[in-house]
Formats: C-alpha cells, sequence, structure tokens
C-alpha cells in the first residue's frame, strides 16, 4: 500500500478508535450518574454535567474529520461504510451523553427527596442494563462484531420490560404516599433517559452491522409499509400490528 | 460535477424538503387527536410514521450512494452530509410525533383543563413554527432564518417549563391523577424534542451553506450556564 493510502487508513482507525474511547467514557458514566440518583451527590452531578461539555467537543471534532476524509479521500464501499458509521455513531453518543447529564439534573431536582427501596432497585437496574446495552454495543464497535451488534436489540427489551415495572412502582409509591408528585414525575423521566441509552445503544449496534456488511435496519416500520404499499391490500385502519408497537415513553 | 450527480443531489433535496412538509403537518394534527382524544385519528397517524420510517431510511441510503458514486466535493458534499443527517432528525421528530398520538390512546376518557389544553397547543404551535422556520431556510437557503431557529426554541422551553407548572397546580387542585401527570409531562418532553430536532436540522444547513460544523458553545444546547438549575433536556420543577 502506498504512503497516502497508509495515512488514510490509520485516519480511519484513530476515528474508530477515539469513538471507542469516549463511548466508554460514557459506558462507566451511566454507573455513576445513577449513583449521583442514589446517593445525591451533588458535587459528582455538577462535576459530570461540565464533564459532558468535553464530550460535545470531542464528538464534533471527530465530526469534522470524517467530513475531511469523505473530502479528502472520498472512500468507496467498506471505507465508506466506515466513515459514515463512525458520523453516525457520533451523534448517537454524544446524545447519550446528553441523557446521562438529565439523569443528573433530575437528582439534583430532587435534591433532599427519598424514594423508598423498591424504586431504588429498579433504578439500578435501569442503569445496570442501559449500562450493559451501551458497553455491549461499544465492544460490537471494537471488535466490529456483527453477531454481539445483533443481541442488543433483543437485550433491549428488558430494559423496556424494567421501564414498565417502573413506572408502575411509582404510581404505587405515591399512591401510598410515599413519594410527593414532583418526585414522581422526575423519576418516571429519569425512566425514559435510561430507555433511550438503551434505544442509543441498539442504534450504535445497528450501525456496526451496516459498517461490517452493509445491511440497513429493516425499521420495523419500513417494512410494514412497503409490505402494504407492494402486497397487502388490507386497508390501514384495518390491520392489528399496532398493538406490537413497543411502548416507549409510557 | 456532472449532470446526472447534479439531478441526483436536487432529487435528494427535493425529497428531503417533501418529508419536512409532511412532518410539519403531522404537528398540529397529532396535537389535534391529542386534544380531543381521537383514536381513529391516532391509528392512522401512527401508521403513517411507518410511511416516514421507509422514506428516510431510503434517503438515508441514496446519500450514501449519492456520496459513493460522485464522490462530491466542498458544498456538494455538504449538502449531501447535511441531508443525510437531517432525515435522521426528521424520523426522530416523526416517531414523537407518534408517541403524542400514543399519549391520546393512553389517557383515553380522562379529561384535560382548559389551562393544560392551553398550553399544548402552545407548545405544539411552537414546535412547528421551529420546524417550518427550518425548511423555509433550507427551501431557501437562508442563513439568518437558520440562525434564528436557535433563539426561537428557548421560547419552547420556556413553554415547556410552564406547562410542568401547570401540571403540579392541575394535581394541587385534583384536576389530574398522577399516571396523567406523568404523560402530559412526558408529551412537554416531546414538543421540547421537536424543537431540539428543528434546531439540529437548522445547524446542518448552516453547516451546509457554510462549512461551519454547529460551535461548541452552541452544542451546549439550552444550558448557557452549565451550573444553573433551570436548563436543558428533563423536565423543570
Amino acid at each position: 500500500m502506498n504512503e497516502p493510502r497508509k495515512a488514510f487508513h490509520r485516519d480511519l482507525d484513530d476515528v474508530q478508535q477515539e469513538l471507542v474511547r469516549i463511548s466508554a467514557g460514557v459506558v462507566e458514566s451511566i454507573a455513576k450518574c445513577t449513583t449521583v440518583l442514589l446517593e445525591q451527590d451533588l458535587s459528582a452531578a455538577e462535576e459530570m454535567i461540565v464533564a459532558d461539555d468535553e464530550v460535545d467537543a470531542r464528538t464534533i471534532e471527530i465530526e469534522d474529520r470524517c467530513i475531511q476524509i469523505l473530502a479528502l479521500q472520498a472512500p468507496v464501499a467498506g471505507e465508506l461504510r466506515k466513515v459514515i458509521a463512525a458520523l453516525k455513531i457520533c451523534g448517537e453518543i454524544e446524545r447519550s451523553a446528553d441523557l446521562v447529564v438529565n439523569i443528573c439534573k433530575a437528582a439534583r431536582r430532587i435534591y433532599g427527596h427519598d424514594f423508598d427501596p423498591k424504586l431504588r432497585t429498579l433504578v439500578m437496574g435501569m442503569s445496570d442494563q442501559a449500562r450493559h446495552l451501551f458497553s455491549e454495543a461499544t465492544s460490537a464497535y471494537l471488535t466490529m462484531d456483527a453477531a454481539r451488534a445483533a443481541a442488543i436489540d433483543d437485550m433491549d427489551s428488558f430494559l423496556d420490560d424494567l421501564q414498565r415495572q417502573f413506572i408502575q412502582a411509582i404510581f404505587e409509591s405515591h399512591a401510598g404516599g410515599r413519594i410527593d408528585l414532583q418526585v414522581a414525575i422526575q423519576l418516571a423521566v429519569v425512566a425514559r433517559f435510561y430507555e433511550r441509552i438503551g434505544d442509543h445503544a441498539v442504534n450504535i449496534g445497528e450501525k456496526v452491522r451496516f459498517q461490517v456488511s452493509g445491511w440497513l435496519p429493516e425499521h420495523l416500520g419500513a417494512a410494514r409499509h412497503h409490505e402494504r404499499v407492494l402486497g397487502d391490500p388490507t386497508p390501514i385502519g384495518g390491520i392489528p400490528i399496532v398493538e406490537s408497537y413497543p411502548e416507549k415513553g409510557s | 460535477m456532472n449532470r446526472a450527480a447534479h439531478d441526483e443531489l436536487q432529487s435528494l433535496r427535493a425529497e428531503a424538503l417533501e418529508l419536512g412538509e409532511i412532518l410539519i403537518a403531522s404537528v398540529p394534527r397529532a396535537t389535534q387527536i391529542l386534544l380531543d382524544q381521537d383514536l381513529e385519528g391516532a391509528e392512522y397517524q401512527i401508521l403513517s410514521d411507518d410511511e416516514m420510517d421507509a422514506r428516510t431510511l431510503i434517503l438515508e441510503e441514496r446519500c450514501v450512494s449519492f456520496m459513493a458514486l460522485h464522490a462530491p466535493v466542498a458544498g456538494e458534499l455538504r449538502h449531501a452530509v447535511a441531508i443525510m443527517k437531517m432525515s435522521a432528525d426528521i424520523e426522530r421528530s416523526s416517531d414523537l410525533v407518534k408517541n403524542l398520538c400514543k399519549v391520546a390512546r393512553r389517557i383515553h376518557g380522562y379529561p384535560l383543563d382548559p389551562t393544560l389544553r392551553e398550553l399544548i397547543g402552545a407548545m405544539s404551535q411552537q414546535a412547528q413554527l421551529l420546524l417550518r422556520q427550518s425548511f423555509d431556510a433550507y427551501g431557501a437557503f437562508d442563513l439568518p432564518k437558520a440562525n434564528a431557529v436557535r433563539d426561537m426554541d428557548m421560547h419552547l422551553d420556556s413553554l415547556h417549563k410552564h406547562f410542568i407548572q401547570s401540571i403540579f397546580e392541575a394535581h394541587r387542585n385534583g384536576t389530574i391523577d398522577l399516571p396523567v401527570a406523568v404523560q402530559m409531562a412526558i408529551t412537554a418532553r416531546f414538543y421540547e424534542r421537536i424543537g431540539d430536532h428543528a434546531v439540529n436540522i437548522a445547524d446542518f444547513i448552516r453547516f451546509f451553506l457554510t462549512g461551519e460544523l454547529p460551535a461548541l458553545s452552541e452544542l451546549r444546547r439550552g444550558y448557557p450556564n452549565p451550573g444553573s438549575l433551570d436548563e436543558v433536556g428533563g423536565i423543570r420543577v
């Protein structure tokens, strides 16, 4: 391989390595923000909120480099997919770091209010699962392991289940007079933040599969739409498939 | 760039603008569905999100193919990247619109008090206005218009804040119970996130027009002062 090509490959690898480093940081921060929430540690919350600026800066830099690579090297095929995947994963990581910050902010808003052991256990459960998903996504990206990446989606349904249980538990706690409305709402929104982090991990997994094989997510909806448009004459209103939508944000 | 490449880029742009129009129109529709608790409308809107998923996915694929086949540079490369990025924001915004319709189903049978209804209307209008502004900026390559979107988003944020307060008041007055209150809090967040996506779209338009990626300071979306308590993302109390 000639010298410029080598430099180009080095560039691509650098981008991937840097993204893996940032992503690993997010994995750690998921556990940390949960501690902030459960221990009501204000100084750690402050630290994490400020640290997010660094993630923003680093992801922007990667984005910039990806665009430079596109412009200067005009990559094709596998190399193009690599750049595109990096460009997209960037956004997922950046947004996940924002969600971690949002959890820290929620922790500050409910500062001084305690919540019961059942809720705490479920928060831990969601946090562990979100962290697990993100860690799997990061490893899959590092090792370019498409099979591993493909499993993340299924792991995510477990997180969705936890979220539903948690919402139920919030209602029970509130009905039992153990938490007030403001805390209840903050916690419900926190549950959504964990759930969204899981969704971003799933998206990263999809980008890994795209990079490895050119695979594109058969977005469920997209597939359903094709089916409807191409073959299925069932009128729109009569399709029962809606019942199987994952209940997000409940 | 040759003629074929030029035509393809124009066609990508036309598709992005068309998806934008569909998205913009869906915001007030979803809001009406929510306020009327219109189950039939909800079903229809939720299903039509499938089409958005399909079209945004195809648009992204076409952007990638465009880059692979034509190796665009400078403004044209930025344009293709911007469309690719935008299509993800369109897709996600459409999901949020769908989520609004799911809320309509979940709270079916629970009336909302007039203050909440009014504020939902206001948030919806502002979210729609933000999207309108972003896509108008793209349609006309209008940089000042794109630049204004971020500031317009502040108004949506303050409506959001106001709305959360109203939920608490409604709860105190006994006009709303917790499950509905939670749905309302999440509803407010959906509008706020639609606004954030409009801001992202405006940022990519600026990037395409000027080559500047959203500056770091601007990335600290919603929190000018990281230490302050009433800001970003979550729900303010």
